[in-house]
């Protein structure tokens, strides 16, 4: 637990919000490297001449003894994840650091960063990685590479302290052959008219109902711009009587049994600034009022989605009522506005997860959560069909595990200092990541806590990352 | 002397020059560590279990040879180079 000062790290942007600058052939051929070793773990160092945000190269460490005698038993004493994942996990040999130290110094480099690859898990800095971070590396900064979609990997950084951990922005430096907006008009009645003109175009529906456009973030920029517009008879004809026509149908019919009626209220959002460790961006504890809101007991499912869309319809029998996964932010927020709903917010989530109560779980304590959860201690590394195990005091099902929920909110660390008291809507960046919440079945306890946040781009999909629906009373 | 380098400045610091060079007196691995500890007590306190054991995530370099965890060198010569070296790990 972190207790002294937490100032320096935990709670504001600091000096150490500096972003991590890395040229684009370097970050190409760190990634080509972390592919090609597949499934080997990756870990290393990002060297440079001097500049401590400014990775030169790289180094690969070659040999692993995570598994060796001396160390398994600290990893497996981490949890069932490490018991069942013998890649879980790093430790450099000495003989190979020093190697490596050595090779630094001919080279005029220092070392300004670590780097390791997650195989399973998104890029979050987990309690492991802090703890073995700070026992030598502490003024170094981290940086995770997430392969658990090999075709979208991504890479967050984080600088640790004494006090706490922060994300750190990292900015990838074009390449020569960088993309440039071509010239476009300013001019409002022009912009207006492509907006209604596009989205006549992506919004249109089949002669079952169902969208023609299948580019789901194409679909939702439309509507975003359509709404932009403020042509109210262009969004009754295209939006209203249009592309959402028979969504009240397709909610009365298919959603609605499903959904739980909250009466909302006033709770404590986030974790204070003293029980942060290496948990980012969930301080500072403050109070939010949630209005009242309907909240779907359990993720979508395979058989939901398959109803509607053809991609899920080939979907084993066994597999129909396990989570739908692989889904993009765009396409869980296209889909729930089809069907007359929207993704919950981030602070309804939480609200809804922990039944507005303070603790970290909705059960009582981490000892029961595997009466409520799918995750690392029981999933046996797949999911698991929604709502068979407990639901919490809202008859909610699968909040803690099973698998990520996309939330509406775009995501900022240091939002929580700045979010409104009532139905904070999240911070204005569009196009920014989305909040995801709850972890999943690979999950470790930890990235299943109520107050636990994380983040991918709109246009990410993982194996383990679905969504639920939410609507306005 | 018995030279002990640091791949860190004893700020924490990074960039070019964070190394920290420490001249020590011969003598047994013991000796050194007590004097380490008198000299630049936040270093060993960093680098040092408090049984004098190196803690985890670094290791010990004598003289171009890894000293292998728990056998520290018997006695430590004029002329000796020390290298503590961090060993990286996580999850």
């Amino acid at each position: 637990m972190i207790t002294d000062n937490i100032s320096d790290l935990g709670n504001r942007c600091t000096s150490h919000d500096n972003p991590i600058v890395l040229p684009q052939p370097l970050q190409q051929r760190l990634l080509a490297e972390i592919r090609r070793r597949l499934p080997i773990k990756s870990f290393g160092y990002l060297i440079s001449e001097g500049d401590p945000r400014k990775p030169a190269d790289f180094l690969i460490f070659e040999s692993n003894i995570r598994n060796s005698a001396e160390w398994k038993g600290t990893f497996e004493s981490y949890g069932q994840y490490f018991l069942e994942h013998e890649d879980a996990g790093f430790v450099a040999t000495p003989e190979e650091s020093w190697r490596m130290q050595k090779r630094m110094w001919k080279l005029g480099m220092v070392p300004i960063g670590v780097f390791h690859s997650h195989l399973r898990h998104p890029a979050n800095f987990s309690s492991i990685d802090y703890e073995m971070h700070m026992q030598g590396v502490h003024h170094l900064w981290h940086m995770i590479v997430s392969v658990r979609n090999e075709h979208n990997v991504q890479m967050r950084a984080f600088a640790t302290g004494r006090t706490g951990v922060r994300e750190l922005p990292v900015v990838i430096t074009p390449g020569e052959h960088s993309a440039t907006s071509g010239p476009h008009s300013n001019g409002l009645p022009d912009r207006r008219n492509q907006a209604i003109c596009q989205a006549r175009c992506l919004l249109s529906l089949d002669q079952h109902g169902r969208p023609t456009h299948k580019d789901s973030q194409a679909i939702f920029n439309a509507v975003t711009e359509l709404l932009r517009t403020g042509d109210r008879e262009a969004i009754d004809q295209l939006l209203v009587n249009g592309f959402l026509a028979r969504s009240q149908d397709r909610f009365e019919e298919y959603v609605s049994p499903a959904m739980r009626e909250l009466e909302g209220g006033q709770f404590e959002m986030g974790t204070c600034n003293l029980q942060c460790a290496h948990f980012v961006g969930e301080s500072p504890r403050h109070t939010v009022w949630v209005s009242p809101f309907k909240i779907a007991a359990v993720p979508v499912t395979n058989e939901l989605l398959g109803s509607f869309d053809e991609r899920w319809m080939t979907v084993p029998a066994k597999d129909r009522q396990k989570p739908a996964i692989g889904m993009t932010w765009y396409e869980a927020a296209v889909f729930a506005m089809w069907m007359g709903c929207r993704l919950p917010t981030e602070a309804e989530w939480e609200f809804a997860c922990g039944g507005g109560g303070e603790g970290e779980w909705s059960c009582i304590d981490e000892d029961l959560l595997h009466r409520y959860a799918w995750y690392s201690m029981n999933s046996k590394g797949q999911a698991h069909v929604v709502g068979s195990l407990e639901a919490n005091k809202f008859g909610l099902f699968d909040l803690h595990g099973n698998v990520w929920e996309w939330c509406n909110d775009s995501y900022d660390q240091d939002y929580y200092a700045r979010s409104s008291a009532v139905d904070p809507p999240g911070p204005e960046s569009a196009g920014s990541n989305k909040v995801c919440r709850g972890g999943s079945f690979h999950a470790l306890s930890e990235m299943c806590r109520t107050r636990y946040r994380f983040h991918d781009p709109p246009g990410f999909s993982a194996w383990d990352l679905g969504f639920r629906l939410a609507r306005n009373m | 002397m018995v030279k002990l380098t640091l791949p860190f400045s004893q700020d924490g610091k990074v960039g070019k020059s964070v190394l920290t060079t420490v001249a020590l007196q011969p003598g047994s691995w013991d000796t050194v560590v007590g004097e380490l500890r008198a000299q630049h007590p936040s270093v060993a306190e960093r680098i040092f279990t408090s049984s004098g054991r190196m803690a985890a995530g670094f290791a010990l370099v004598l003289n171009d040879d890894v000293v292998h965890a728990g056998h520290p060198p018997s006695d430590l010569r004029s002329g000796d180079e020390l290298y503590v070296i961090v060993t990286i790990a996580g999850g």
